[in-house]
C-alpha cells in the first residue's frame, strides 16, 4: 500500500502541483474538449460498451482514492493514508461494464439517469511525446428510482494517448475523491 | 417492545427498522452495554498512536498508552463539548481542542488550560475534567473492542461460542490483519439491515448478486441467477448465545474473489492447510478452506473467504455509515495482499458492485416501514425453523443447511434479550435455555 502522495506521482497527477506550461493550440484544445464531451455523453446515456472499447486504452490505469484524515504536520505515524476506491485495469473495467449491461443487474432496471457537467479544462504535455495531461472539474449527478439523488463533485486528472489518426484514448485516470465519507451511497458509476 | 421479536416463530416486526424511540433504546441498551469494535491492534502499534472510532453515534479516541495498553475516550472536550481530535489516525502525546485550547494527555488527563490561573483562579478541578474514558477496552486476537458499561461481562465471555469459529481465521491461519485505512460511505438504511444480511443470508446471493456473480467468474458464480442451489451438506448456519452468528459454505474459500486472485489464494492456502490440520484438527482445517459469512452482535460483519471486514455505524434509525477493510493473513506475500485488497474493494468497497447490489434491498427494507400499514407487517426468518440442533463437534445451535435462517433467529433472539435485560448483573452466563428457545422454535 502506498501513501496518497506517492500515488499522485505514479499517476503523473503531480504535474498539476505547480504551474505547468499549458497548451494554447486551439485546434488541439478543441479536439480534447470534444473528446471529453463525447465521453460524458456516452456515459450519461448508458453507452458504456462503446466508451470502453473506443475511448479507453488497453493499458488503462483507472484510480480513485480516498485519503484518511491526518494532521498536516503528522510525522510519527506512517501507515498509508490512502484507500483505493478504484484501482482498475482494462479487465476490471470490462467486468464492471459487463455487470452494468447484464440483464439481471437489478440496480439499473429501471434505468439510472446521469448528468455530467465538466469544466476548467487545462491541457499540458504528457509523460511522452504522444501523450497529454488533462485536468478537469466535474459535477456528476445520479438520479434513480423515485427519490434518490447522489452527487459526486471532483477534480479529474487524465492522461491521453494521441492515436495515429490524431484521435485520443484515456490511458490514466486519477481522482483523489474529496469526500472522505462518500455520501452518495456507492460509486458504481464511472467518474 | 414485547411484540417486536417473536423468537418462537422466527418473526420480527418491520417497525424495528424505523422506530425512532426504539433507536434511542438501542443506543442505551445495546450500544451502551455491548462490546463494540474499535480498531485492530496493528493500526496503533506505538505509544501515542491513535485512531478515532465510533461506538454507536459516539466518537471515541483509541490511544496506545506508554505501558503498551490501550485506552479509549469520548472525543469530546470537557469544557464546552467540542470535538477534540478532527483527524482519523496519527500519533500524539497531547490532544488539543481547537475551541479554547484545552489539552489532554495521551492517558486522557486534562493537561493544560490556557490562562488557567488568571481566568479560573485555581478553581477548576482537573481530575474531574479529563476525557471521559470508555469503561472497558479489551483485545481478541488483535481486534480491539470497547464497552461503555463497567458492569459488562468480559469480552471473552461475550464472544463465547463464536470464538471457536473466529479462531479459524483469527488464529489458526497464523493471524490476520486489516489492510490500510477503511473505505467509508453512507447507506440510507437501518444498521440492523446489513448486519442481519451478513449474519446468515446465503439465500440472497444467487439472486441479488446474479449479475455480479456472472461477471466475477468466482467460485460462487454457478449460483448466479439462482441457477443452482448448493448441494445437501454443502454448508451450515450457526447461532450463538450473544447473537453472533455465521453461515459456512464448505470448501469454497476464495468465495467472491475474482478467478485470478482466487487461484493464487488457493495455492497459498494449500501450503498452510496441512499444518493447520495437524495443530487444530481436520474440521478446523476444512473450515479454514471454507467461506464464512458472519456478524458479531451488534454491528460487525465479516466474510472469511471474500476477505471482507465491515462495521455498520448507526447514524439515526434510517442511516448507516459503512466502514470496510480487507482482511489478509499476516504472512500473505505482499503482491497477493494487494490482489486481495483490490478484490475486496472491487466487490464490497465503496465502488464494489456486490455492495451496490445490496444497497437497494437494505434501503428499501429500512425505509418502507415508514408506511403506517407496512410497519405493522411481520418479517419472516423461518427458513429451516424446527430443524435447528446442537452438535458435539461444533459449538452453538446449528442449522444443517448451506442456506437457512438459523443465525437470523439467533441474532434477533439476543437482540430481544438484551433490550429487555435490566443490567448485566441480571444475566446468567451459565443459562443454556437460549439453545432450547431456538431448537423449539417452529412456524
Amino acid at each position: 500500500m502506498e501513501n496518497a502522495n506517492q500515488i499522485v506521482k505514479t499517476m503523473g497527477a503531480d504535474v498539476w502541483d505547480g504551474d505547468p506550461e499549458l497548451i494554447a493550440d486551439h485546434d488541439l484544445l478543441h479536439r480534447v474538449q470534444a473528446f471529453t464531451n463525447r465521453e460524458a455523453r456516452l456515459l450519461d446515456t448508458g453507452r458504456v460498451r462503446e466508451w470502453l472499447d473506443e475511448m479507453i486504452h488497453p493499458d488503462i490505469c483507472y484510480v480513485i482514492i480516498s485519503r484518511q484524515l491526518r494532521y498536516i504536520e503528522e510525522r510519527r505515524y506512517s501507515p498509508p493514508d490512502s484507500v483505493f476506491i478504484y484501482d482498475d485495469d482494462h479487465g476490471a473495467l470490462n467486468a464492471r461494464v459487463e455487470q452494468q449491461l447484464h440483464p439481471q443487474n437489478w440496480r439499473v432496471n429501471p434505468h439510472e439517469a446521469y448528468v455530467r457537467i465538466g469544466t476548467n479544462l487545462e491541457v499540458t504535455k504528457g509523460s511522452a511525446k504522444d501523450r497529454l495531461f488533462v485536468r478537469t472539474n466535474w459535477h456528476l449527478r445520479r438520479m434513480r428510482r423515485q427519490y434518490e439523488i447522489d452527487d459526486f463533485i471532483y477534480s479529474r486528472h487524465d492522461e491521453l494517448v494521441i492515436t495515429p489518426d490524431q484521435g485520443f484514448k484515456f490511458v490514466k485516470r486519477f481522482i483523489a475523491f474529496p469526500e472522505r465519507c462518500v455520501q452518495g451511497r456507492n460509486m458504481t458509476l464511472f467518474l | 417492545m414485547d411484540d417486536l421479536i417473536d423468537t418462537k416463530r422466527g418473526l420480527q416486526s418491520a417497525s424495528m427498522f424505523i422506530d425512532p424511540h426504539l433507536y434511542e433504546v438501542e443506543m442505551e441498551k445495546i450500544f451502551g452495554r455491548c462490546w463494540l469494535f474499535l480498531t485492530h491492534e496493528s493500526a496503533i502499534p506505538n505509544y501515542g498512536d491513535f485512531v478515532t472510532a465510533k461506538m454507536g453515534e459516539d466518537e471515541v479516541l483509541v490511544v496506545r498508552q506508554a505501558d503498551g495498553t490501550v485506552k479509549a475516550f469520548l472525543n469530546v472536550c470537557r469544557h464546552r463539548g467540542a470535538r477534540v481530535c478532527p483527524v482519523e489516525a496519527g500519533n500524539r502525546r497531547a490532544f488539543v481542542c481547537s475551541y479554547h485550547g484545552w489539552s489532554y494527555a495521551a492517558d486522557g488527563s486534562l493537561a493544560t488550560v490556557p490562562f488557567e490561573k488568571e481566568l479560573y483562579g485555581g478553581k477548576i478541578d482537573r481530575c474531574a475534567h479529563g476525557l471521559k474514558e470508555v469503561a472497558k477496552v479489551d483485545s481478541y486476537r488483535g481486534f480491539l473492542f470497547g464497552n461503555f458499561d463497567p458492569g459488562a461481562i468480559s469480552l471473552e465471555d461475550y464472544l463465547g461460542d463464536v470464538r471457536w469459529y473466529l479462531d479459524i481465521w483469527m488464529e489458526a491461519s497464523g493471524g490476520v490483519e486489516l489492510i490500510g485505512a477503511p473505505a467509508r460511505s453512507i447507506v440510507h438504511c437501518n444498521w440492523k439491515a446489513p448486519t442481519e444480511n451478513f449474519v446468515g443470508d446465503a439465500y440472497h446471493v444467487g439472486w441479488t448478486h446474479a449479475s455480479s456473480l456472472a461477471v466475477s467468474r468466482s467460485m460462487f458464480s454457478p449460483m448466479s441467477g439462482n441457477q443452482r442451489l448448493p448441494p445437501a451438506g454443502a454448508g451450515a448456519q450457526i447461532a450463538t448465545r450473544f447473537g453472533h452468528g455465521l453461515g459456512i459454505l464448505y470448501d469454497v474459500n476464495p468465495g467472491g474473489q475474482p478467478a485470478q486472485t482466487a487461484e493464487k489464494i488457493l495455492a497459498w492456502q494449500a501450503t498452510k492447510k496441512g499444518k493447520i490440520a495437524e495443530k487444530y484438527g481436520e474440521l478446523k482445517a476444512r473450515f479454514y478452506g471454507s467461506h464464512l459469512n458472519g456478524s458479531l452482535f451488534p454491528n460487525v460483519s465479516y466474510l472469511w473467504g471474500t476477505n471482507t471486514f465491515k462495521i455498520w455505524q448507526p447514524r439515526g434509525p434510517s442511516e448507516t455509515e459503512v466502514w470496510t477493510w480487507a482482511i489478509a493473513e499476516k504472512d500473505t506475500p505482499e503482491d497477493l495482499k494487494r490482489d486481495i485488497y483490490n478484490g475486496v474493494h472491487g466487490t464490497f468497497g465503496t465502488a464494489g458492485y456486490w455492495e451496490a447490489d445490496d444497497n437497494d434491498n437494505m434501503e428499501s427494507a429500512s425505509l418502507l416501514p415508514t408506511g403506517w400499514q407496512s410497519r405493522k407487517l411481520r418479517l419472516n426468518a423461518q427458513m429451516g425453523i424446527g430443524n435447528d440442533t446442537v452438535m458435539d463437534e461444533m459449538p452453538g445451535v446449528i442449522g444443517q443447511a448451506a442456506i437457512g435462517e438459523t443465525s437470523y433467529r439467533g441474532y434477533y433472539r439476543f437482540y430481544d434479550e438484551i433490550l429487555k435485560l435490566p443490567s448485566w448483573d441480571a444475566f446468567d452466563l451459565n443459562d443454556e435455555g437460549w439453545k432450547q428457545q431456538l431448537i423449539d422454535a417452529d412456524c
